[in-house]
């Protein structure tokens, strides 16, 4: 059993990259991972590698709430123009969180998935594969693919820049 | 190239994902709560368990007095066994038992009585052969005539002094 302080360590730890890996598919990524962090609680088995079962919860959930036509629609034609902001400010790194979710955004699903859970949830491509069901030589395939093209966009981004 | 990769992959990992707009504090509370573990389990059986004593209230009060019905048994009379002959085995044979001899054999109710007067005022009072007061023509009183008196013959006769 979990106690009070390793659960609130975990959500301090993992609660933005949850987030932010539930940005891709739904509007409302917060209760995503509210009820993933409550299913995580209630299991009575707690689950060996509890990092890649959180992610694969709030992939679930996040993909379901999609499939709810209206929030979906009204999501997509209400923040079309403007987005949430993904990134908080990072100085120093040379790259804008805007710019960085608009590059995002252009990856295929696949891509976009790996690369989150990888750079910003810190999971393993074995671990990628568990959740997002495939292979883990998929997992780096789709990976390579979308830093390439990431390298690419924002290159143009930074050479614009200059 | 792979160089570039790993800069640009740094680059993008200094990036922090924007914090969600969780509610920690409620987050932790609804934890608090699903950590108890089902609870519906104990909602049913204390509902059933509610009804089932509103019910049998109910019946108690409104229950109609009982009949009393005469019910006939017809019981079948036990078939007695036949109880086995228990021969005593040390039983004296009929020859063996000694053969008493009746009590009813009592003496003669003269003689007895003159038995009786003897032992009661001795042998003098007995009358006495040349007794003055004796009938002339009746034989002096002896045992061996008392034994043979006629029924007749009262003891107050014999001993006219009492």
């Amino acid at each position: 059993m979990m106690g009070p302080d390793q659960f609130g360590q975990l959500v301090d730890r993992h609660a933005a990259a949850l987030a932010l890996y539930a940005r891709q598919w739904c509007s409302a990524p917060e209760d995503v991972v509210q009820d993933a962090f409550l299913k995580l609680v209630r299991q009575a088995v707690p689950p060996i590698k509890v990092v890649p079962w959180l992610f694969k919860v709030v992939r679930n959930g996040a993909i379901s709430m999609a499939r709810s036509e209206k929030r979906r629609r009204r999501y997509e034609t209400a923040a079309a123009e403007e987005l949430p902001p993904w990134f908080e400010s990072a100085e120093g790194t040379g790259l804008d969180g805007e710019t960085v979710t608009a590059a995002l955004q252009h990856l295929t699903p696949e891509e976009h998935e790996t690369i989150t859970l990888h750079l910003w949830g810190g999971l393993t491509f074995e671990e990628i594969a568990q959740v997002a069901e495939c292979s883990s030589s998929t997992a780096h395939r789709w990976y390579a693919a979308g830093l390439e093209s990431l390298r690419e966009r924002l290159h143009v981004y930074v050479r614009e820049q200059i | 190239m792979s160089e570039s990769k790993s800069d640009l992959e740094r680059a993008l990992q200094a990036l922090t994902p924007a914090a969600p707009v969780l509610d920690r504090d409620r987050l932790m509370f609804l934890a608090g709560q699903a950590g108890r573990g089902p609870t519906l389990p104990w909602k049913v059986t204390s509902g059933i368990f509610a009804i089932a004593s509103v019910v049998l209230a109910v019946l108690l009060v409104v229950r109609p007095a009982p009949e009393i019905q005469v019910v006939t048994v017809v019981v079948p009379a036990p078939v007695p066994k036949e109880f086995p002959l228990h021969k005593p085995k040390d039983s004296p044979s009929p020859e063996q038992i000694p053969v008493q001899e009746p009590y009813n054999r009592l003496p003669d109710l003269a003689s007895y009585r003159l038995q009786q007067q003897i032992m009661r005022f001795g042998a003098e009072s007995l009358p006495s052969l040349s007794d003055p007061g004796a009938l002339p023509n009746e034989p002096p009183v002896t045992v061996d005539r008392i034994g043979k008196m006629s029924p007749t013959t009262t003891p107050m006769n014999l001993f006219p002094w009492q």
